[in-house]
C-alpha cells in the first residue's frame, strides 16, 4: 500500500518538474530567484560593516552561545560574534573569489586568443602546457598553487586564479579559431589593419558573451575552491574572517554539539553558489551560448 | 603606364593530398581608369589571384613565382607591414561573401572610420564625416551610420562593402564576385553603382565574375581564365565578337541570346580539372573539341595573334 502512494507521488514529482521545466516561465523564475540570493549576499558582504553588531575579531565573554537575541547567530569558541564573522567573511570570500576570476580570465583569454590567433608552433606549445594543468580538477590544482605560495588573501586569489586558467584558455582559443576564419576579419586584413588591431577590435568582442557565461560557472567554482583552501588550512588564515576557514573552526565544536558556528558559513557558501548556479544556467539559455561545464 | 601589371604570376597550394596550381603562369595589365574583366569557372584560380594581388592567400597558400608590378613596385617583394599600407589604401577589394564581411559587433560607422584611420591621419570627427560622404555616394542614409550590419538587406550591405573599399580613394578596386549572391535588381543596382564610382573617382577595376554580361556591359577588356591559366585576353569588343580559343568560344555560345530562335543551350562537356594533377600539354585538351596530338603534350603559350588580342591555343598560332 504505502509502496503505491510512493509511486503515486513520484510520478506527481515527475510530472511537477516537466510541466516547470517546459513553461517558459521557467527560466525567468530561475534567473530571478538566482538575482535575488546573489544580490542579498552582494549586499550584506558590501554593508558587513553596518549590518554587523559586533567586530568579528572581537572576542566575547560568552563562549558558544547558541543563537540568542545578543548574538543572532550565536558566537564560535573564542566568543566572536558568528553573524558578524560571517558578514565579513561575506566581503572577503567574494573579493578573493572575484580577484581570482580577474587573473584566470585575463591570463587564460589572453593566451587563448594568442594561441588561436598566431596558431602553429606557439599553438602547440600553450596548448599542451594548458591540456596537462587541465587533468587536474580545479581544487587540487589550486592546492598545489597555494602549497607553493603559502597560505594568505593574495596568495589564495593567484593560486585560485591560475587553477582557473585553462577553462579560459580552451573556451577562448576554440571562439577564437571561429571567429578567425570569418569573412570580416578577411575584410579588416584587406583594408590593411595589423595584428593587434584585429585581436583587440573584431576578435576579442566577438568573444565576450560566451566568455560572460563562462565567468558566471567559474565565479560559483572559484567560490567552493576558495572556501575550500581554508577549510584545508591552506588558504585564507585565522583570524581573518572567510567562510571556509570560519567553517573548519566550527566543525572542531561539532561533536561538542554546537552546530552554528558549522552551519552558518557552510549554509552561506552553499545559497551563494546556488544562487550563482540558477543565475548562470538562465543566462546561459538566454544567450543560447551552449557554453557546458566539464 | 600601367596601374597594375602582373608577370608570370604563379601561386600554388601546398596540401597534405599535393601541391594545387591553382594560379601558373598569368600574366595581364590594368592601366589607369581600366575595367579588366576575368571570368572563367568555379575553381579556375580567379579568387586566387585577386588574393595574390592582396598579398592575403591564405595558407598554405603561397605565390611561388612572378611579379605584380603596382605602381612601378613589386609587390612580390614587399613585406607585410608594407603590405598594410598599401591594402584599403591603394589597392581595395570587394569581397562576394558580403553577409559575413562585416563585424556583427562593430556599428557600420565605426568600421568606416577604422578603415580611414588605418591610413591617414585625422580625428574621429573628420573621419566620421568622411564616412558620411561615402555612405552618401553609394546611396545609404549618412543617418544610418549608427546601425548595426543585421540592420541591412544584402544590397545595402554590399553597398556598404564597396563604402569600405573606396574611403581610401585607391587607385585599384578588386571586385571580387560583387553581386554573385544578389537578386538580379540589386545585382543591376550594385554593377551601375560600381560603374558611375569608377568613372567618376578615376579607379582602375578588376572585376572578378563567371558571369559573362556583367563582364560585356561593365568592362573594357576580358581575360578568361581556365585551370590556373589565361587563355584569351582581349578588349571586350573583339573578345565577344571573335574568341579565338575554343574555350571562350564555348562559354560565349553557353550563354542563351536574349533575341532569336529558341535554342538547346551548348554546354561544354566533361568537368575543369582537378589543379592537384592538371592534364599534361594543355589543360583544357580533354574537353576541347579540336584536339590535335601537339596539344597533348605541350601547353600553348599566350601570343599576340592581332593587335592586342592574346590567346593561347595551338590552333590560333
Amino acid at each position: 500500500m504505502s509502496k503505491e502512494i510512493f509511486k503515486a507521488l513520484l510520478r506527481i514529482k515527475d510530472k511537477t518538474i516537466k510541466k516547470f521545466k517546459q513553461s517558459a516561465m521557467s527560466n525567468q523564475v530561475l534567473v530571478s530567484v538566482g538575482l535575488i540570493l546573489v544580490i542579498a549576499i552582494i549586499f550584506l558582504g558590501a554593508f558587513a560593516s553596518f549590518v554587523s553588531p559586533y567586530s568579528p575579531l572581537e572576542l566575547g565573554e560568552d563562549k558558544l552561545s547558541p543563537p540568542t537575541t545578543v548574538h543572532p547567530l550565536g558566537t564560535d569558541n573564542l566568543g566572536r560574534d558568528v553573524f558578524s564573522r560571517i558578514a565579513h567573511g561575506t566581503k572577503i570570500s567574494l573579493l578573493v573569489a572575484a580577484s581570482a576570476i580577474s587573473v584566470s580570465l585575463v591570463l587564460g583569454a589572453g593566451l587563448g586568443t594568442v594561441s588561436g590567433y598566431f596558431g602553429g608552433f606557439i599553438d602547440r606549445v600553450i596548448g599542451l602546457s594548458m591540456d596537462a594543468l587541465f587533468t587536474f580538477p580545479v581544487i587540487i590544482l589550486a592546492l598545489a598553487v597555494s602549497v607553493m605560495l603559502g597560505p594568505g588573501v593574495t596568495n589564495t586569489a593567484i593560486a585560485v586564479g591560475i587553477a582557473l586558467i585553462p577553462s579560459y584558455y580552451r573556451v577562448t582559443r576554440s571562439l577564437v579559431l571561429s571567429i578567425k576564419e570569418r569573412g570580416f576579419i578577411e575584410g579588416t586584413k584587406a583594408i590593411g589593419a595589423g595584428d593587434f588591431h584585429m585581436i583587440i577590435r573584431h576578435i576579442l568582442p566577438n568573444c565576450l558573451s560566451s566568455l560572460a557565461v563562462l565567468t558566471s560557472f567559474n565565479i560559483a567554482e572559484a567560490i567552493i575552491s576558495v572556501a575550500g583552501l581554508g577549510f584545508l588550512g591552506l588558504g585564507i588564515q585565522q583570524p581573518t574572517p572567510e567562510w571556509g576557514a570560519d567553517l573548519k573552526i566550527g566543525r572542531e565544536v561539532l561533536a561538542a554539539g554546537a552546530w552554528w558556528p558549522s552551519l552558518f558559513p557552510g549554509l552561506l557558501i552553499f545559497v551563494m553558489v546556488l544562487g550563482i548556479n540558477l543565475l548562470s544556467e538562465g543566462v546561459n539559455a538566454m544567450f543560447k551560448v551552449g557554453i557546458t561545464r566539464r | 603606364m600601367a596601374v597594375l601589371e602582373v608577370k608570370n604570376l604563379e601561386a600554388f597550394f601546398f596540401t597534405g593530398m599535393g601541391v594545387v596550381e591553382a594560379v601558373s603562369g598569368v600574366s595581364f595589365k590594368i592601366d589607369k581608369e581600366e575595367a579588366l574583366g576575368l571570368a572563367g569557372e568555379s575553381g579556375c584560380g580567379k579568387s586566387t589571384t585577386a588574393m595574390a594581388i592582396m598579398k592575403l592567400i591564405p595558407p598554405p597558400g603561397k605565390i611561388v613565382n612572378g611579379e605584380i608590378i603596382f605602381e612601378g613596385e613589386d609587390l612580390v617583394k614587399k613585406s607585410e607591414l608594407e603590405m598594410r599600407n598599401v591594402r584599403g589604401k591603394k589597392i581595395s577589394i570587394v569581397f562576394q561573401g558580403f553577409s559575413n564581411a562585416l563585424n556583427p559587433v562593430l556599428k557600420l560607422g565605426d568600421q568606416i572610420v577604422e578603415a580611414i584611420l588605418n591610413h591617414e591621419k585625422m580625428s574621429k570627427d573628420e573621419a566620421l564625416e568622411r564616412a558620411r560622404n561615402i555612405l552618401d555616394q553609394v546611396g545609404i542614409e549618412p543617418s544610418r551610420i549608427n546601425s548595426y550590419p543585421h540592420e541591412f538587406s544584402g544590397g545595402m550591405k554590399q553597398r556598404v562593402m564597396i563604402a569600405l573599399a573606396l574611403v581610401c580613394d585607391p587607385t585599384l578596386v578588386i571586385a571580387d564576385e560583387p553581386t554573385t549572391a544578389l537578386d538580379v535588381i540589386s545585382q543591376g543596382q550594385v554593377l551601375k553603382l560600381i560603374k558611375d564610382l569608377q568613372g567618376k573617382l578615376g579607379l582602375s577595376l578588376l572585376l572578378i565574375t563567371h558571369d559573362l554580361s556583367v563582364i560585356a556591359e561593365m568592362c573594357d577588356s576580358l581575360a578568361i581564365m581556365y585551370a590556373g591559366k589565361i587563355v584569351e585576353y582581349a578588349d571586350v569588343t573583339s573578345l565577344f565578337g571573335s574568341p579565338l580559343h575554343p574555350y571562350s568560344e564555348a562559354l560565349i555560345n553557353a550563354f542563351p541570346p536574349l533575341k532569336g530562335p529558341k535554342l538547346r543551350l551548348k554546354s561544354i562537356p566533361g568537368s575543369p580539372p582537378i589543379l592537384i594533377n592538371p592534364p599534361p600539354g594543355c589543360r583544357f585538351h580533354p574537353r576541347c573539341p579540336n584536339t590535335m596530338e601537339i596539344c597533348r603534350k605541350e601547353g600553348p603559350r599566350l601570343v599576340e595573334v592581332r593587335n592586342g588580342h592574346y590567346v593561347a591555343c595551338h590552333l590560333r598560332g
